[in-house]
């Protein structure tokens, strides 16, 4: 089955983004807390990370889902346009496509619904995880791009 | 099997005891987003419309030609034009207060202005507060006022949704309740005059984004702030007190994650009461009026997402029960004021707004 396997990258990029995207983004949030003064367990913590995995699902892995599927038919759309190795163009896709997604977010509703990207440092290990996601999705389809 | 019953039985009771049966009529019609109400000494009104026009309704008609002199509004998301209060003395001096979005899409904020009415136009207009700093999103300005028995005024400023952290530190207005002079300056008692590093004019901190206040009768100070995903409160004001926002909160990112996984903290104010799911609180008022003696000293809380007013009675400062109320417009109930006829008024929130009157239902007018 060809299209089998870029299908099955797709999900374990999305997964590996998810994950890391989430996970940062509970630690990012229990800093501030920390930030006011209040202790945050180890178990809280944990327990904290867990929630989020699951909570951000209805949205967040909705908007990597989107993001990469844009990002990586851009990507393969400009390979063959422009030329260049596949996983350079998919590892560029994965780095802008979380972030653009975020800022366009934030410019048609005003606001940030994703703490993460709040910041310019947060959008840039938001950038980061997509990459990490992307590197995935570069590495099980490399035969079918190179 | 019998106590159940009792206890049943006594539950009605009581709710029959409280309930009262009421009328709502439609005073005025083809309000734009209105947003607060306040009753003129000769029984005029005066209304605000959020996207940016104050409006005067003279025996029953709504006046086409709004009241002139009005500042620029920013008008974009939840920004407009917000609240309006009356001063002590306006019968003398007809100065009033008013509060609103000002700025750009980049660079807005909250800001109050008095003002004296001089027949249909603001005269002598003077800025009294401007929230500090400014910031780049239309939403959680807060905005509502209120007068306390000093003359001072407390006005409420949001966290400006993706600013919430600055919610917690004492430098900046987001998230807080303010407390001035009506001419601006800062009353020397304040809780945070000549601390290092904190705004004096900080009432209280730790708020998302409160749209209702009032000085009840007994002069507790009633703050309701809307939550995010849940988490709306209803909450007593000590000033100097820290509400917890975004470190505590029973509310939940629109994300689906975390704001905080924790609901309370030492040195942080519980809330008296907390409404999961949201029912979106934007305004209410205390009742003392006589139309509806069983209603005496009640909370009156509009709800946006709920469609209702919430009824709250009291008791020793708590919230001992809730009653959903004047759901049959089936509108977006954006503020409620008790009128000095003693009857409630309700401002329904859509570009087809409407001022409604909730009177008793064998009342003849």
């Amino acid at each position: 089955m060809k299209i089998k396997k870029p299908i099955l990258a797709f999900i374990a990029a999305v997964a590996v983004a998810y994950l890391l995207t989430s996970v940062l983004g509970t630690q990012f949030v229990l800093a501030d807390i920390q930030s006011y003064g209040l202790p945050v367990s180890l178990p809280d913590r944990l327990a904290a990370s867990l929630h989020d995995i699951h909570g951000l699902v209805p949205v967040l892995l909705m908007l990597v889902s989107a993001a990469y599927l844009v990002g990586f038919i851009i990507a393969v759309l400009g390979r063959r346009l422009l030329g260049g190795r596949h996983q350079y163009w998919i590892l560029a896709a994965g780095f802008a496509s979380l972030p653009v997604a975020m800022m366009l977010m934030k410019l048609t509703m005003g606001i940030t619904p994703f703490a993460l990207a709040g910041t310019n440092s947060g959008l840039l290990l938001i950038a980061l995880c997509g990459l990490a996601g992307a590197w995935v999705f570069a590495r099980l389809t490399q035969n079918r791009g190179a | 099997m019998k106590t159940m019953f009792r206890v049943c039985l006594l539950l009605f009771l009581v709710d029959a005891a409280n309930a009262a049966d009421y009328k709502i009529e439609t005073v005025v019609a083809g309000l734009s987003y209105p947003w607060a109400l306040a009753f003129l000494p000769g029984g005029d009104m005066l209304v605000t419309e959020r996207p940016g026009q104050l409006r005067r309704i003279s025996n029953g008609e709504l006046r086409q030609q709004p009241i002139a002199g009005l500042p620029e509004v920013y008008v974009d998301g939840q920004g407009g034009l917000f609240d309006i209060i009356l001063d002590p003395d306006f019968a003398g001096n007809q100065r009033l207060y008013l509060s609103f979005a000002t700025g750009t899409k980049s660079n807005n904020a909250t800001r109050v202005i008095s003002a004296r009415l001089e027949q249909n136009s603001l005269v002598d207009i003077q800025v009294i507060f401007t929230a500090s700093p400014d910031k780049d999103t239309p939403h959680h300005f807060g905005g509502r006022l209120a007068l306390l028995p000093d003359q001072t005024l407390l006005i409420t400023v949001g966290d400006g949704f993706d600013y919430r952290k600055q919610a917690q530190r004492l430098d900046n207005h987001f998230g807080k309740l303010i407390r001035i002079h009506t001419d601006g300056t800062v009353p020397a008692d304040n809780p945070f005059t000549g601390r290092s590093g904190a705004l004096p004019e900080i009432w209280t901190y730790g708020h998302r984004n409160p749209q209702g206040l009032l000085v009840s009768a007994d002069g507790t100070v009633w703050l309701h702030e809307h939550g995010p995903r849940g988490g709306d409160e209803l909450n007593a004001i000590e000033p100097g007190r820290n509400y917890g926002w975004p470190a505590i909160t029973h509310g939940m990112d629109y994300s689906g994650a975390y704001v905080s996984p924790y609901t309370e903290a030492a040195g942080m104010e519980q809330p008296v009461t907390y409404w999961v799911p949201s029912i979106a609180p934007a305004g209410f008022c205390e009742y003392r009026g006589e139309a509806f003696p069983e209603w005496q000293g009640n909370l009156f809380v509009a709800a946006l997402v709920e469609k209702s007013v919430r009824r709250l009675v009291l008791k020793d400062g708590r919230v001992q029960s809730q009653e959903i109320l004047f759901t049959e417009p089936g509108e977006r109930i954006r503020e409620v004021r008790a009128g000095p006829d003693g009857y409630l008024y309700l401002l329904t929130d859509s570009d087809e707004g409407k001022i409604l009157r909730v009177s008793p239902a064998g009342k003849l007018d």
